[in-house]
């Protein structure tokens, strides 16, 4: 590099990431890293770069040059992976500027709490695109994950000694307010959903509306006469069939196969505890296209190591997701694993995240209250990691997911190997 | 449409991505390749550019930097930058029936012209000597029982499932002519409003008023909490074109007025009175800055005259009573407090926070746009509000317009005494003949993001219509340039734009 003076900038696409000396830089379009884990020279030049007199450039004397010799190393490794950029100029003329990062949010909650005029409210039915309903808690197994499954991902539960079951009239007043909403996905679950009372008449309701809609079954739950089910998913209904370990063969073998080769949409969510269940999956995958079966790891409150090594993130995981620019915004205020989302337990109770309390019930609420306290109290759509310990104090923190059911069952909000 | 343009400020180069709309600083180097592209069509630059380098050393370097820039462009292109553009498709969208009721049902704000009357005669009036596209001034009050009829209409869409909110403020307006002239409506209908069955809505009050009846009404203001503007040009010299029917200036009467508001009511004051000032040959940003800043510690929104609309035979006389704010922020004394203190208000301040807002991609507008982001989505030509968007307007007269800014010609629809009447079908329409006359224009221009035109203030569709704000390439590139050099000027107003300012 020439020893004269100039700017120094990066990107606008540029993700930067700075604590105490720990430095990362992250190229949102090809995925590239620079990391500087314990350097005061950089996190001190970030510092400056980032500041809002600066606005990604900063001006490089021939004297900083001379002094700091570690800079065209560090320039080097920049250019390499095109974030960012010298250029050799007199450094008496104005200096030039760069689009910074600065999120802004037109209709942020926040904002709105802070007006005397507007509502915090007034942007709301839009947001909803997922609701989920359990339409009963009545089933004749008792399967052990059956007590916390759900609370982890999309999965049957039952309620021991009370037997209740959503009114189908509630259903429909739930679908109806949804009108004028962005709701794109509906999941139906249970219990075992074949007893619901009503059920012919809930698959009528749910043909006539035009967003997917998806029927979770327990593939133990298959057994009986399901010609109902068959009818609605050449209709278009999908069906998502929830698989544990072990698996009553012959019960799988005649359930499953047939929807497996039906040509439906179908797809498998097999949960897995430990290193046993993946070699049950080995297994299956030599008879069944694998292409639709989707995994759920399930924490047991003993399985921890498995956690660990097979679901707990490294550096290489989280650069391998390579977010775009767009997923690191939407992390700084939203959760993009819950939000728009909503879940209606059989009893009528509706919740955003099944770990948090209830949001309102559909016996007492409309939907406009409901979705008012999701967004106005937050803890769940907008529940996020730059909230929380350790996350918030880590330079990954934007570059890692939303907070899953994960964190909240494991108790921790870190599932990483960084810190 | 060309992918990108390059521009310079006086020592710094960039580079704007049409299809992105993006904005990067440019290596001199990065800048000859898109420059020469650009020009040429060809990004063989190191193969055209003919270089005589003294030295072999020099050469090589040259063309080790040559090939460097080559592969950022690459790359670049890779990601998606510099990629075709296709404008029509971008503007292709419309307006429907459903949208325009969708938009009803979740109004922000309905203004009543209250009564045409008005108890001074400005000279620069909208609804005076220099204009024509109203109704004509008969002395009207605006009858209770058809404001009455509206909001019930209107109430209808706010309690149906178009409605998308929970607890969304709506502002009922009052506007004239003159509205304290008629407070009887004004009161009946604020019972109206209270007692009127909406569930998920909440009513607030404003007005623009010329403050002249202040007095008379303060209390009743202040207990419904206005929100009030009151349109004052500044010190007395500014308020020239303020003027009694008898030719008197009205500036002493209400000032005095406004302080008395002031002063028995300095909390209410402080939150909800608001200064509108219109800015002409009479008066300076710094007058009226520095009066409104002494007197009331306020700072108010200037606004221009309105140059739409003026009578043909009028031309001359108005264009020596306009004055460009533009040109009227170069005279002022300590300009930077001035424009710290105004910021928004002075629109050279606004244009940075609307250039910043469209062209950083740092800014959306809710959440879904941040769960669901859309590359390029489909919007209407021009910079037309979408019908109601704002606000509904109800003349003196009955007609419903989308803003008391466009010429009552172009109602939407109109109360009678039978009922309310919105053929939805042809509102669309017609605004989606005013875009399809537009869009082919509009294709071809490069600030449609930031476009402040409205429909109904040109002639599109006439033949050989042109748009005063079109902006080819050349004049976008000037802009871009004259923009970016005031952030160079004032990079601390980047983030204060950025974490201050919301626009909808």
């Amino acid at each position: 590099m020439n020893s004269n003076s100039g700017w120094f900038f990066l990107e606008p696409y540029v993700h930067i990431s700075c604590k105490g000396k720990h430095v990362l830089l992250f190229n949102t379009l090809n995925g590239k890293v620079i990391e500087y884990m314990d350097d005061a020279r950089v996190s001190r030049l970030i510092r400056k770069l980032v500041s809002s007199n600066n606005l990604l450039v900063l001006t490089i004397t021939k004297d900083y040059l001379r002094s700091n010799p570690w800079f065209s190393q560090f320039l080097k490794k920049v250019r390499l992976h095109f974030m960012g950029d010298f250029i050799e100029a007199s450094i008496k003329g104005k200096k030039p500027v760069q689009m910074m990062q600065m999120l802004n949010v037109v209709k942020d909650a926040n904002k709105f709490k802070k007006d005397s005029i507007r509502s915090i409210g007034e942007y709301l039915k839009p947001y909803l695109s997922e609701v989920s309903i359990y339409i009963n808690d009545f089933c004749e197994f008792t399967c052990p994950y059956c007590i916390d499954a759900f609370k982890q991902f999309s999965f049957c539960h039952r309620k021991t000694g009370i037997n209740s079951e959503l009114k189908i009239e509630t259903i429909e007043r739930l679908l109806e307010e949804t009108r004028n909403t962005t709701l794109n996905k509906l999941n139906i679950l249970g219990g075992n959903i074949y007893y619901y009372s009503h059920i012919d008449r809930l698959f009528m309701l749910l043909d006539k509306i035009p967003i997917k809609k998806t029927i979770h079954t327990n593939y133990l739950h298959l057994t009986g006469d399901r010609t109902l089910l068959k009818f609605f998913l050449r209709r278009g209904m999908n069906l998502n069939i929830l698989i544990t370990f072990p698996l009553q063969q012959e019960i799988f073998e005649k359930s499953v196969s047939y929807f497996e080769r039906s040509g439906h949409n179908v797809t498998f969510s097999v949960i897995l505890q430990n290193e046993a269940d993946l070699k049950n999956v080995q297994a299956l995958n030599s008879r069944y296209n694998m292409s639709r079966f989707i995994f759920h790891p399930y924490f047991n409150g003993r399985n921890l190591t498995f956690f660990k090594k097979r679901v707990f993130l490294k550096r290489r995981d989280v650069f391998d997701q390579k977010p775009a620019l767009s997923d690191i915004f939407a992390r700084m205020k939203i959760n993009q694993l819950n939000f728009g989302k909503i879940i209606v337990q059989s009893n009528g109770d509706v919740f955003a995240n099944l770990n948090s309390p209830k949001i309102g019930s559909l016996y007492q609420h409309s939907l406009y209250k409901i979705l008012y306290n999701e967004i106005y109290h937050g803890k769940s759509w907008r529940r996020l990691r730059t909230n929380v310990k350790p996350c918030n104090h880590c330079v990954f923190c934007l570059l890692c997911p939303s907070l899953s059911n994960y964190e909240f069952v494991l108790k921790r909000n870190n599932l990483c190997h960084m810190l | 449409m060309k992918r990108f343009i390059v521009f310079e400020t006086q020592n710094n180069k960039y580079v704007f991505d049409v299809g992105m709309k993006r904005i990067m600083l440019c290596h001199p180097i990065f800048f000859s390749i898109l420059k020469h592209e650009n020009e040429n069509g060809k990004q063989n630059y190191c193969n055209d550019k003919k270089r005589s380098s003294k030295t072999s050393d020099r050469r090589n370097k040259n063309k080790k930097n040559q090939e460097y820039y080559q592969r950022k462009y690459q790359f670049l292109t890779k990601a998606g930058y510099f990629s075709d553009f296709d404008s029509t498709e971008r503007l292709s969208g419309t307006i429907s029936a459903e949208g325009i009721k969708n938009t009803l049902a979740n109004l922000n704000q309905v203004t009543f012209e209250v009564c045409d009357s008005c108890n001074l005669k400005c000279k620069y009036c909208g609804y005076g000597e220099f204009y024509s596209d109203y109704d004509k001034r008969e002395n009207k009050h605006l009858s209770l029982i058809t404001a009455q009829k509206l909001l019930k209409f209107l109430a209808e869409f706010w309690n149906s499932d178009r409605n998308i909110s929970s607890e969304k403020n709506i502002m009922i307006s009052f506007y004239g002519g003159e509205p304290l002239l008629n407070m009887p409506f004004v009161s009946e209908l604020i019972k109206f409003v209270k007692l009127l069955n909406v569930k998920y809505k909440r009513f607030s009050f404003s007005m623009t008023t010329n403050g002249v009846l202040l007095d008379k009404y303060t209390d009743f203001l202040v207990e419904n909490d206005f929100q009030l503007l009151i349109s004052l040009d500044g010190d007395e010299e500014s308020n020239g074109y303020r003027i009694f029917k008898n030719n008197q200036p009205a500036f002493k009467r209400v000032l005095k007025n406004t302080i008395a508001l002031r002063d028995r009511y300095p909390e209410y004051f402080k939150k909800n009175v608001n200064f509108n000032a219109v800015f002409h040959n009479k008066n300076s940003v710094s007058r009226i800055y520095n009066f409104f800043k002494k007197t009331f510690g306020k700072i108010p929104h200037i606004a221009e005259l309105n140059p739409y609309g003026v009578e043909s035979s009028r031309i001359n006389e108005f264009k020596k009573m306009y004055a460009d704010i533009a040109d009227g922020i170069l005279d002022i004394d300590d300009y930077e407090k001035v424009e710290r203190e105004m910021f928004l208000s002075l629109p050279s301040i606004k244009s940075i926070a609307v250039f910043l807002h469209k062209y950083t991609g740092f800014v959306y507008q809710n959440y879904n746009d941040l769960q669901f982001p859309q590359k390029r989505p489909r919007r209407t030509p021009t910079g037309t509000c979408f019908p109601f968007y704002k606000k509904l307007f109800l003349t003196v007269n009955g007609k419903i317009l989308p803003c008391e800014r466009i010429s009552h010609s172009h109602s939407l629809g109109y109360i009678n005494d039978k009922c309310v009447e919105i053929d939805f079908d042809r509102v669309a329409s017609k605004y989606n003949r005013y875009y399809d006359d537009a869009r082919q224009l509009c294709s071809k221009c490069y600030n449609v993001e930031t476009c402040q035109k409205c429909i109904f203030n040109f002639d599109a569709g006439q033949p050989g219509f042109t748009c005063d704000q079109f902006m080819g390439y050349s004049q976008f590139a000037e802009y871009l340039s004259k923009h970016m050099d005031y952030i160079e000027s004032h990079p601390k107003l980047y983030s204060k734009i950025m974490t201050e300012v919301a626009f909808e």
